[in-house]
């Protein structure tokens, strides 16, 4: 188990992005989501020290608590558009990783190998790295999470710029290569939740939205989104309306809609209000705007 | 997993191919005695002035390799995409930043060293040579070198930091090299009255006082290049931590 308490960090005085964070991880798959802006890249920068930090950040694993080198040498960090090196061959820069890691026995060229098989990138190690393709560059970017055998896997939004296609297959490298561990995925894509998922954290503007397993994060609105035609609404109806998250409005078959979420009370039995399924996106903006709201 | 160290490999892959061009300069200003330029040789109430064209080639032009060489070498590090990775291993400020810096200064200056030495001797012979036209025999002393070569040391040293610093504020390397040039060929040319004998370029274009083992630039340039060296080292130490 990974735990990780009060993390605050502003990149000014007055500028601050994360506030008192606290949060777990524990063996699988954990998608840090949120939208844009919200401080995700921030938060993982700051776990991993690739950001100046007025003090070392202390993440405690499994009962121990860890900063600096010590914390480094537990985890593996795969930054958005990972890219190091370009000019080198793939085995040269998978060498370098690992000698750079310590990693001294990820140094040998049949370990070298076997990693670069683990991710099929074998056939590429003899290639320039600016010569692969964006697919097979991410791939050996999870070469080189995967040296030194980390317990803890961060990747910073690892399927930006990939096509549907290789995202596909990317997902199954992701679950294979890092099955055991503990993974911290950053992402502003709602397929890779359902996909990849065990648990989600969700931040809003730097303050945690939701913290808790997939399943029930899934299942959270179930029973809480309505529509309601967005005319002639009633004193009931509109007040309900504005008590709620407004998850958008749209044109319907029959007029305008509504579209509302609340998990705090149930429409009147006498509103016009229809219940759906809930989508992911419905969740997605029901929790960023809780966690705006504080 | 114990503690991460820097594969030299790979700084030597980056810049093996400017770094051949740099000793190839060398040995080609040593093969045609490119230092041994006497502009002018007269005797003024006994004293000789000489000129030669030595710092000219060993520091000022050797700049532009430097800055090259450097950026070469420390490109990666400095690249906001690699830096960020780079920050996760589990290194040192010397493994990143020292130890890479040394290497690098040790490896021009260790190159330079032999070609100053041969570069004077050069100079020396020419003025010999020079001499013997004179009907009243003229035995001044040697041209030294350990002007010259402290004038490089400090002149790659200043340098290597320069480049370094520049490239922490810029993150890009075509833009630091760039830079870099135009300042050397600024202070060489219109901005050459500006720093008088503290000109990081003074003595490649005008004569120098040869009896002074240090001349007043060196100290400029060291001092700066300590400045420069210490600000660096407090940025990677704080990458480090």
């Amino acid at each position: 188990m990974v735990t990780v308490k009060n993390l605050s960090y502003g990149y000014r005085k007055n500028k601050q992005v994360l506030h008192d964070l606290s949060f777990s991880l524990r063996p699988g798959m954990t998608l840090l989501v949120g939208e844009n802006g919200s401080g995700k890249s921030t938060l993982i920068k700051l776990l991993v020290s690739a950001l100046p930090a007025k003090q070392d950040v202390e993440v405690e694993v499994d009962g121990q608590t860890l900063r600096g080198v010590a914390l480094k040498q537990k985890m593996a960090y795969l930054p958005q558009g990972f890219e190091i090196y370009p000019t080198m061959k793939v085995r040269e820069i998978l060498r370098f990783v690992a000698k750079a890691k310590g990693a001294k026995a990820d140094m040998a060229s049949d370990r070298i190998r076997e990693i670069a098989c683990s991710v099929h990138v074998e056939s590429f190690l003899d290639q320039k790295f600016k010569e692969c393709s964006i697919g097979t560059q991410r791939r050996i970017g999870i070469a080189t999470a995967l040296i030194g055998n980390p317990e803890i896997i961060i990747l910073d939004e690892p399927t930006a710029g990939v096509d549907p296609k290789e995202r596909i297959h990317f997902y199954q490298l992701v679950k294979e290569a890092f099955a055991g561990k503990t993974v911290l995925l950053a992402t502003h894509i709602l397929d890779d939740m359902d996909v990849l998922a065990d648990d989600v954290i969700m931040i809003s503007q730097g303050r945690m939205a939701y913290s808790g397993a997939y399943r029930d994060f899934r299942h959270s609105l179930d029973g809480h989104v309505y529509e309601i035609p967005t005319e002639a609404l009633t004193q009931s109806e509109s007040d309900y309306v504005k008590r709620s998250v407004l998850l958008g409005n749209y044109e319907g078959d029959e007029g305008r809609l509504y579209r509302v979420a609340n998990r705090e009370t149930s429409p009147d039995a006498a509103d016009r209000f229809t219940s759906v399924k809930p989508t992911l996106e419905d969740i997605w903006l029901y929790y960023q705007e809780m966690g705006r709201n504080g | 997993m114990g503690r991460g160290k820097w594969d030299l490999r790979i700084d030597v892959k980056m810049a093996w191919l400017p770094f051949c061009c740099y000793v190839l300069f060398l040995v080609w200003v040593v093969a045609t005695k490119k230092t041994v330029y006497i502009g002018s040789l007269r005797e003024i109430e006994g004293i000789i002035f000489v000129s030669s064209d030595i710092l000219y080639y060993f520091q000022f032009i050797v700049s532009f390799f430097v800055i090259f060489l450097t950026t070469s070498v420390f490109a990666e590090t400095y690249r906001p995409i690699s830096n960020a990775l780079i920050r996760t291993f589990p290194l040192s400020v010397y493994q990143i930043w020292g130890g890479r810096t040394l290497k690098l200064c040790a490896a021009l200056y260790a190159v330079m060293v032999p070609a100053i030495l041969i570069g004077t001797a050069q100079v020396n012979d020419g003025i010999q040579e020079f001499l013997q036209g004179f009907d009243s025999p003229i035995d001044p002393d040697p041209f030294s070198p350990y002007p010259i070569l402290l004038n490089c040391l400090g002149s790659i040293v200043f340098l290597v930091f320069a480049t370094q610093a520049l490239f922490a504020l810029t993150r890009h390397r075509a833009l630091t090299t760039m830079l870099l040039f135009v300042f050397c060929v600024l202070v060489a040319g219109p901005l050459w009255k500006l720093f008088g004998q503290y000109n990081p370029f003074y003595g490649c274009f005008s004569p120098f006082p040869i009896e002074s083992v240090m001349l007043p630039n060196v100290w400029s340039l060291l001092s700066l290049a300590l400045v420069l060296g210490a600000a660096l080292f407090f940025y990677f130490r704080s990458m480090v931590k």
